[in-house]
C-alpha cells in the first residue's frame, strides 16, 4: 500500500509540475509575442502604442506591469503615484493656462522690438520657475541682434540669451551682473546662461542692467 | 518548404567579406564589427556562430548576423554578448523576415538564438518570423555634428550644467588614458556593486583589435586618478561602453565630466552621434545619462523560439543586485569573477 500510495503522489507531482511548466511556457509565448508585435508595429511607422488591457485577461496585472516597467507587487503604489501625477500636473497646467492668457494679453499692449538693430529685451516671470526661463531663453538664441534676460520669480532664477550676431556681449556676464545685483550669483557660456539671487530683486536687477545696455552698448531697450 | 535564405558559417578566411559588408552597412555597430567579434573570441572561447546570409545557391551576401553559442543550464543560446547590439545586417531590398526564419531554422532542439535591436535601427518582422520579446531597457543617442557649446546649452539639461560647473571648480581635468589606467577604477566599481567583472585581457584585446577606435579617458583631480571612461567608435557613432569612478570622489562629478568631455572630443571629430548605452528608465544611471539630451530609443531582446523568452531577461540580475553586493568578495574574486562573466553574458 505505501508503494502504490508513493507511485500516486509522484505521478500527481509530476502532472502539477507539468501543468505548471507549460502555463508558464504559454504566458512567456503570448507576452513575449504581444511585445514583438507591438515592434514591428512601430518599426512600421505606428506609434509604440502600449498593449490594451484586458481585465479579463489573467496576465492583465503583469501585462499592466510591464507597461509601467516595475514588478507586479509594485503596480498599486506606481499607479498612485501617477495619479498623484496627473493631478498635480493638471492643476499646473491650469495655472499655466492662465498665466499664459495674462502675458498673451499684456504682449498685445507691448511695443515690439525692432528685429532689425540690437536690442535688450526683459521677460519677467512672476510665478515661473528655471524651466520656464530656460524654455524662453532658448527660444530667444534664435534672435540674432537680442539680448533677453528672464527672470523666474517663483524660484528666484534667471536665464540669458545672447543672439549670435551680438559679438561684443557674452550671456555669462550679463547673467552674473544680474545675479550680483540680485545678490546671487550665475554660469553658462556666451550664447546662454541662468543663475539666481533674491526673488524681489531680480526684475530691479534686470531692468538695471537692460539699461546700462542701452545707455552703453547701443542697445534698443 | 525550403528556406528561401541559407546561413553560410563565418570562419577566420571570411573576415574580409564580414568587414566589406559591415563597413558598407549604415546601421552597423561596434558591436558587429569584425574587431569586436575577435576580442570576444580570443577573451571567452565560446563557440563563433557568426553567419553571412545569401539567397538559397547564390553566392552574393544578403546579411551578416554575430553571435556567440553560449552554454546554459537549458541548452546553448546564441547571443551578440556583453553588448547593446546583436541584431542582424540586412541589405537593403532583402526580406527581413525570411532571414530571420531562416535563423529560426538552425537553433537546435535545447537551443535559442537572442538578437538585440533597438528602435532606432528600424528593423521590423520578428513577429512574423515568430520571435518573442523581452524589453530590456533604452539606449540615448546625442547628435554630436553640432558645437559642443550648442550642446552644452540647447541640449544637457540645467542639473546637468550645474554638475559640469562644480566639477569644473573642483579642479577636475581629463587626460587621455590607457587600459591599464582604467581597469582598478572599473574593478573597483565593480567590487562595490558586486558585479563579476571582465578579465582585463578583454579590454586589452578590444584595445589591440579596435585600435584608434578604443579610447580610455580619464578624470583626474590633484593628481589622482578618480574616474574613466571606454569608449569605441565606429562608423561615425562614439559608444560609452564602461564608465567608473571613484565613490569618495563623487561630490566632484567626475562622470560627468568624463561623459562631458567624450561629447565635446565627438563634436571637434568626425563622431556623428554618442551612445550612452543601455540603462532601465528610472534607475540612476538612466536619469544620469539622460541630463545630457539626446534621443532615448527603446532596447529589445527578440528570441526564437519565444518560450525561450527568458534567457534574455535581465529581471534575474537586477533582483540578485542587493544579495550580490554582500557576497562581492567572493563574486569579484580574480579567479571567480571572470568566470562568473563568461556565464553570465550580459
Amino acid at each position: 500500500m505505501p508503494r502504490n500510495r508513493l507511485t500516486e503522489l509522484a505521478l500527481a507531482l509530476a502532472l502539477v509540475a507539468v501543468v505548471w511548466y507549460y502555463r508558464r511556457r504559454e504566458k512567456t509565448v503570448r507576452e513575449s509575442l504581444i511585445l514583438s508585435q507591438q515592434w514591428d508595429g512601430a518599426a512600421a511607422g505606428d506609434a509604440h502604442e502600449p498593449a490594451a488591457v484586458d481585465s479579463s485577461n489573467p496576465s492583465a496585472l503583469t501585462d499592466l506591469a510591464t507597461l509601467l516597467d516595475a514588478q507586479p507587487g509594485e503596480v498599486p503604489e506606481r499607479v498612485e503615484a501617477l495619479d498623484a501625477k496627473v493631478r498635480t500636473l493638471s492643476t499646473d497646467l491650469e495655472k499655466a493656462r492662465t498665466s499664459w492668457a495674462g502675458r498673451w494679453w499684456s504682449a498685445l499692449n507691448a511695443p515690439a522690438p525692432d528685429l532689425d538693430e540690437r536690442h535688450v529685451t526683459v521677460v519677467d516671470l512672476e510665478d515661473g520657475t528655471l524651466d520656464d526661463a530656460e524654455a524662453i531663453a532658448k527660444r530667444a538664441l534664435d534672435d540674432p541682434l537680442g539680448v533677453t534676460i528672464v527672470t523666474a520669480r517663483a524660484d528666484g532664477t534667471l536665464a540669458v540669451a545672447v543672439g549670435s550676431d551680438v559679438e561684443d556681449q557674452r550671456a555669462d556676464e550679463i547673467a552674473r551682473e544680474v545675479a550680483a545685483e540680485a545678490g546671487g550669483g550665475a554660469g553658462g557660456g556666451p550664447e546662454f546662461a541662468t543663475g539666481g539671487g533674491e526673488s524681489e530683486q531680480l526684475v530691479a536687477a534686470a531692468e538695471s542692467v537692460r539699461d546700462r545696455l542701452a545707455a552703453e552698448a547701443g542697445f534698443a531697450a | 518548404m525550403p528556406s528561401e535564405y541559407e546561413l553560410r558559417p563565418v570562419t577566420r578566411a571570411d573576415a574580409d567579406d564580414w568587414r566589406g559588408f559591415v563597413a558598407d552597412h549604415p546601421a552597423a555597430t561596434v558591436f558587429h564589427s569584425w574587431g569586436w567579434l575577435t576580442a570576444v573570441d580570443s577573451s571567452f572561447r565560446y563557440d563563433p556562430a557568426h553567419f553571412l546570409v545569401t539567397e538559397t545557391g547564390g553566392s552574393e551576401v544578403v546579411a551578416a548576423v554575430p553571435g556567440f553559442s553560449v552554454r546554459g543550464l537549458g541548452g546553448p543560446t546564441v547571443v551578440n554578448p556583453f553588448c547593446e547590439y546583436g541584431f542582424p545586417l540586412v541589405a537593403d531590398g532583402v526580406d527581413t523576415a525570411g532571414v530571420l526564419r531562416a535563423l529560426a531554422a538552425d537553433v537546435g532542439p535545447l537551443g535559442a538564438r537572442v538578437l538585440k535591436d533597438a528602435g532606432w535601427t528600424g528593423l521590423a518582422g520578428y513577429n512574423a518570423a515568430g520571435y518573442g520579446a523581452v524589453r530590456t531597457g533604452e539606449v540615448i543617442r546625442l547628435d554630436t555634428t553640432r558645437a559642443f557649446d550648442e550642446v552644452r546649452e540647447r541640449s544637457v539639461s540645467a542639473e546637468g550644467r550645474r554638475c559640469l560647473r562644480t566639477a569644473s571648480e573642483a579642479g577636475l581635468t581629463v587626460r587621455p588614458g590607457t587600459v591599464d589606467e582604467y581597469y582598478p577604477l572599473y574593478l573597483e566599481t565593480m567590487q562595490r556593486l558586486g558585479s563579476p567583472q571582465f578579465p582585463e585581457s578583454f579590454f586589452l584585446d578590444l584595445a589591440a583589435e579596435l585600435g584608434d577606435d578604443c579610447t580610455v579617458l580619464c578624470a583626474e583631480r590633484t593628481g589622482e586618478t578618480v574616474g574613466g571612461v571606454l569608449l569605441l567608435d565606429f562608423g561615425g557613432v562614439r559608444m560609452v561602453w564602461s564608465n567608473a569612478s571613484l565613490q569618495s570622489a563623487w561630490e566632484h562629478r567626475p562622470n560627468h565630466r568624463l561623459y562631458a568631455a567624450a561629447i565635446e572630443d565627438a563634436c571637434l571629430g568626425d563622431i556623428d552621434t554618442v551612445d550612452f548605452g543601455r540603462s532601465r528608465p528610472g534607475t540612476g544611471v538612466h536619469d544620469f545619462k539622460r541630463q545630457f539630451g539626446g534621443e532615448s530609443s527603446p532596447l529589445s531582446s527578440f528570441v526564437t523560439p519565444p518560450h525561450r523568452s527568458g534567457r534574455a531577461s535581465l529581471e534575474g540580475y537586477g533582483a540578485a543586485a542587493s544579495v550580490a553586493e554582500r557576497f562581492s568578495p567572493v563574486l569579484t574574486s580574480p579567479v571567480v569573477g571572470p568566470r562568473l562573466k563568461r556565464f553570465i553574458h550580459e
